[in-house]
């Protein structure tokens, strides 16, 4: 797998940024008026960056258009397989998820997963690190792979770059024989597999 | 996120709350319309409401003062692409609990 360097401009979402994001929750009601004027733009820019992209995404990413995962509480870190060659995150719950369902994406991966934690201020609580914003672009740098960007709440971005990406939704008690000594149903057992990598 | 104290909320004659669920594509649907007080009931209890009116900057302080009142220290966030285009910004917790949202309409998202 070919190792790369991203460059900074990388690091960041590219239409809601953490800057953004963070002017949003100025307390200063000019600031916010503009920002939440240019949230409105940046989801309208990003939308029609998803059209353009859209013909070239595998199946799985098109999910990422009609699934949203703000607010699913990060229960399992971004994280790579000891091979290199597959990713997975697992969030529970979300704005419109019950708190029982779990996702559990997992990524075939064209490089390694970073995960950047900027050193300057973040203004929010690092507890209950939830998902906030994603986006799915293309990266030159990886010679048109795909990268999906995701801002959580501790303010920390995580960089996936990948050639598809599988999306899994499981009932919470699904899983609980996994950490526990439970045998699980069946059901069970093929979401262990799947969390299992 | 520690938040400023709201500004003072129009008269309620221009503003109206509604108790609210959220359908799946993430727009925000009015249940009934209910009191600040009875709002902020509903907030602590881990309910969603809705703020609507012409005014979004009357829209969100009143959103603040419920989401300060329910939960202290709150923080803003916008919609997401993916959440639907009838999506709207809100108020929360810092963290949970509570559950829900404080909504409040813009300019150009609205309730259904």
């Amino acid at each position: 797998m070919k190792q790369t360097t991203s460059k900074p401009d990388d690091l960041d979402l590219k239409y809601f940024t953490r800057e953004l994001y963070a002017k949003c929750n100025s307390t200063d009601e000019e600031v916010v008026d503009r920002a939440e004027a240019e949230w409105e733009k940046a989801i309208k820019d990003y939308r029609g960056h998803l059209r353009q992209l859209q013909p070239k995404l595998p199946r799985g990413a098109r999910l990422f258009e009609k699934i949203s995962l703000h607010d699913a509480e990060l229960i399992d870190e971004p994280r790579a397989s000891a091979s290199g060659q597959w990713g997975r995150i697992a969030v529970a719950g979300g704005m419109v998820f019950d708190k029982s369902t779990i996702h559990l994406l997992r990524y075939e991966l064209t490089d390694r997963i970073r995960r950047v934690r900027h050193k300057v201020a973040w203004p929010f609580s690092r507890k209950q690190v939830q998902w906030l914003y994603d986006e799915i672009d293309i990266s030159g740098e990886l010679g048109g792979c795909f990268v999906h960007r995701i801002l959580f709440s501790d303010g920390s971005i995580a960089l996936m770059p990948f050639k598809d990406v599988h999306i899994q939704a499981w009932p919470s008690e699904l899983l609980q024989g996994i950490s526990a000594h439970n045998e699980p149903n069946t059901s069970g057992r093929r979401a262990r597999a799947a969390m299992a990598d | 996120m520690a938040k400023m104290r709201p500004k003072p909320a129009p008269p309620s004659d221009q503003l109206r709350i509604y108790e609210a669920r959220l359908d799946k594509d993430g727009g925000v649907r009015r249940v009934r319309q209910v009191s600040e007080v009875e709002a902020i009931v509903l907030r602590k209890g881990g309910g969603n409401v809705v703020v609507c009116g012409d005014s979004i900057k009357h829209n969100r302080r009143l959103a603040q003062s419920i989401e300060q009142q329910a939960s202290g220290r709150w923080k803003r966030h916008e919609p997401h692409a993916s959440a639907g285009t009838d999506a709207l910004p809100h108020c929360q917790p810092e963290t949970r609990p509570p559950e829900g949202h404080t909504f409040y309409e813009t300019n150009n998202l609205k309730a259904r």
